[in-house]
């Protein structure tokens, strides 16, 4: 197989195929004055500066998904389950503790992946610190009350908003499938772990489940951001609809 | 009226280097035209991102020409200031020129 063609199917993948084979048109057209090395270093370049906001985006959801877990599971059972009986905090457990961390994990992937300024990571981080004050402070109803106030205006301020609007539908459409891609890697831990252990459930304490439940439902989240991201939201550097965009554009 | 989009030094460079082409503006001759400008060579990656996120902001506008057999047939991204990079130009030049105002940089012992 031709070095171009390699070149060009390895950014296709990180970015859009048009924009990947005039940037490889590029290269090819210096390459005969300066060099296979010289097109391979500059197409190893060009690689890491598309692509490195990926792996870290996805490190960074990873690790930062763990942390609030266990920071969201804190005060609640340490300082709510101490203090008041289950029936009080159970439902704010059931209700926000999954979406809080989903939110969290999708936050500085949006962040990271996007940038700041772009109008689903700023949703995601406020909703994420939202839920996160709520979990701590719920019984404080002062602070319940401005909590849900400020999510009922970025709600309503959003929905006039078509760049927000979008941003919102797809923050909501990724929370339900990290939040599903969730449940799905508890299951399929599940079931391996009744595949080495059959019969009764016994305590999960497999290297493969402890890292493959958290890297799986990352991957599903991170995976589901940045698709609902690209069709809802809109454009993106792996955005197909970049493509026509440029042909019509010429 | 909206403030016009702040620029970086590098976003500035390559701006006024597609201006100069004209409609020759695609990654090779912006590169060159950089080179032979400033003497600087920019990193291949950066450039491509730089033109990538201006493209995103709405700075500059792209178009696919013709495919040439001395590219392996692919074709060029012709790139073209939009009028908001036009303006995000402006301004950062104007900002520029007003702290220019009053120095004698061009002569004297800074020549």
């Amino acid at each position: 197989m031709r070095s171009d063609l390699v070149a060009e199917w390895i950014l296709a993948r990180l970015t859009t195929r048009i924009r990947a084979a005039s940037v490889v048109g590029d290269l090819l057209e210096n390459r005969s004055e300066k060099g296979t090395l010289w097109f391979w270093r500059s197409f190893a370049g060009i690689v890491l500066a598309v692509a490195w906001r990926r792996p870290l985006a996805f490190v960074s959801a990873f690790y930062l998904g763990l942390h609030a877990l266990g920071a969201l599971q804190m005060p609640i059972y340490g300082v709510h389950a101490a203090h008041r009986p289950p029936e009080a905090w159970m439902p704010v457990f059931a209700v926000l503790l999954g979406p809080g961390m989903v939110l969290w994990m999708a936050a500085p992937y949006a962040a990271i992946r996007f940038g700041l300024r772009d109008s689903f990571a700023q949703i995601a981080l406020v909703f994420g610190g939202l839920v996160t004050i709520i979990i701590f402070y719920w019984w404080i109803p002062a602070v319940l009350a401005a909590c849900l106030v400020l999510a009922f205006s970025l709600i309503t301020t959003s929905i006039f908003v078509a760049r927000r609007r979008r941003a919102l539908v797809a923050l909501a459409i990724a929370t339900v499938f990290g939040f599903g891609g969730g449940l799905l890697a508890f299951y399929l831990a599940g079931l391996y772990q009744k595949h080495l252990y059959p019969g009764p459930v016994a305590e999960i304490n497999s290297p493969v489940i402890n890292w493959g439940v958290p890297l799986l439902a990352t991957w599903i989240l991170t995976t589901a951001c940045s698709h609902i991201h690209r069709l809802v939201v809109g454009h993106d550097l792996g955005d197909p609809k970049a493509d026509l965009q440029i042909k019509l554009d010429s | 009226m909206a403030m016009p989009e702040s620029l970086g030094e590098f976003e500035q460079t390559v701006l006024l280097t597609i201006l100069r082409l004209s409609d020759n503006a695609y990654g090779v001759a912006i590169r060159r035209e950089i080179m032979e400008c400033t003497r600087r060579e920019p990193a291949p990656g950066a450039l491509y991102t730089t033109l990538d996120r201006m493209e995103e902001k709405g700075l500059v506008r792209s178009r696919i020409g013709d495919p040439s057999p001395q590219r392996g047939g692919r074709a060029k991204r012709y790139f073209a200031v939009t009028r908001k990079g036009r303006a995000a130009i402006v301004n950062a030049q104007r900002l520029y020129r007003r702290l220019l105002e009053g120095l004698d940089l061009f002569g004297g012992a800074n020549a």
